[in-house]
């Protein structure tokens, strides 16, 4: 149960993600990541995002892998639960959190 | 003789059902003439082995009521038993019995509310504690966030803890145990003490020994860590249980 909107700006990606990433809706956002021709700079809009797991996590460290070769990635609107994961994990340092 | 007998069944509140036969008796009617009938030999002790373990739960309270009621002629009974609530309102003494033998005696007052021994200690608490089951990959995972929330709610967890109870738990089963485990069997008890703000969660698993501390991945791993104060792994076999671990959550870390 995740809801994947994207919205393509030229060379800017935005992906809004709503609801649960886990073990089960990770997978769709790692499909969605996969190519990523063109884009310089890749957003995750992670305002409605309810839970994270670490399958979730790993999408979004392998999103930063990618955007390091290509452009830059960041995520906004981080609420507050999603936040504490991205602490207690060490995500806040490799991310970058708007 | 037949007014003995009327006597017997009037005791256990089943006079109007002397002309009938057994199988016109509901199972907590049967249970309660299997009484009357051991009453009936007039007997120095009696003996009861889990007398409402087979029963419907809803028909326990009138085999308890009548057990209840004969404590006060003073025989002597020895009750085996799972219903707590029933041992400590009814007994004057209780045995807890443990690793095939008897691991704690005393009052009902000491074994229940200042129990010495830890077993004791754990079993009594456990009363108050979370039981989760999971037994198939498609258990009702939405149902049991829920109960988590709930006991968590009931019990006044800060929202801090709960969010680490529930990230440990869903991490653990959803994405460390049950894509390993062929037929899953994991059970899940939480107890959270009042006194010194922490959680304890224990997880127990089928299958071959398997430490997730020493073979899940790098971020489930972190996942686990990040959120408890202490984690231990233990091989030892319970029921048909082959692992065992025990996580520490306290609010702060």
């Amino acid at each position: 149960m995740m809801n994947i909107i994207k919205t393509r700006d030229n060379g800017t990606l935005t992906i809004a993600l709503e609801g649960r990433m886990d073990i089960t809706t990770a997978p769709d956002l790692e499909k969605e990541i996969k190519d990523l021709d063109g884009v310089t700079e890749l957003i995750f809009d992670l305002e409605k995002l309810t839970y994270i797991s670490s399958a979730g996590l790993r999408v979004l460290l392998l999103a930063q892998k990618k955007m390091n070769k290509q452009g830059s990635l960041k995520v906004i609107h981080v609420n507050e639960m999603v936040m504490e994961v991205f602490v207690t994990m060490g995500f806040a340092d490799i991310l970058t959190i708007e | 003789m037949y007014a003995a007998g009327m006597a017997l069944l009037q005791m256990v509140g089943l006079s109007e059902k002397a002309m009938n036969y057994p199988d016109e008796l509901s199972d907590g009617q049967k249970q309660r003439i299997a009484i009357a009938r051991t009453l009936a030999m007039d007997p120095e002790i009696i003996l009861f082995d889990e007398p409402t373990s087979a029963l419907d739960p809803t028909i326990v309270d009138e085999v308890q009521s009548v057990i209840r009621e004969l404590t006060k002629t003073g025989k002597t009974m020895m009750i085996v038993t799972h219903e707590m609530k029933f041992a400590r309102a009814i007994c004057n003494r209780v045995f807890y019995m443990d690793g095939g033998g008897i691991y704690e005696d005393g009052t009902p007052e000491q074994v229940f509310d200042n129990p010495k021994r830890e077993n004791t200690r754990r079993f009594v608490r456990r009363l108050k504690v979370l039981e989760l089951n999971i037994e198939s990959r498609g258990y009702d995972f939405l149902g049991m966030a829920a109960e988590i929330r709930q006991y968590c709610d009931k019990n006044q967890i800060s929202p801090k803890l709960f969010n680490r109870i529930r990230f440990v738990f869903e991490e653990l089963v959803q994405q460390m145990l049950l894509p390993k485990l062929e037929s899953p069997h994991i059970q899940a008890v939480i107890e959270y003490s009042e006194a010194d703000g922490q959680a304890m969660m224990t997880v127990r698993y089928n299958g071959e020994p398997y430490d997730v501390l020493e073979h899940g991945d790098d971020l489930s791993r972190a996942m686990l860590k990040g959120n408890t104060k202490d984690i231990t792994y233990d091989a030892a076999a319970f029921d048909d249980f082959t692992n065992c671990l025990t996580l520490v959550f306290t609010e702060k870390q």
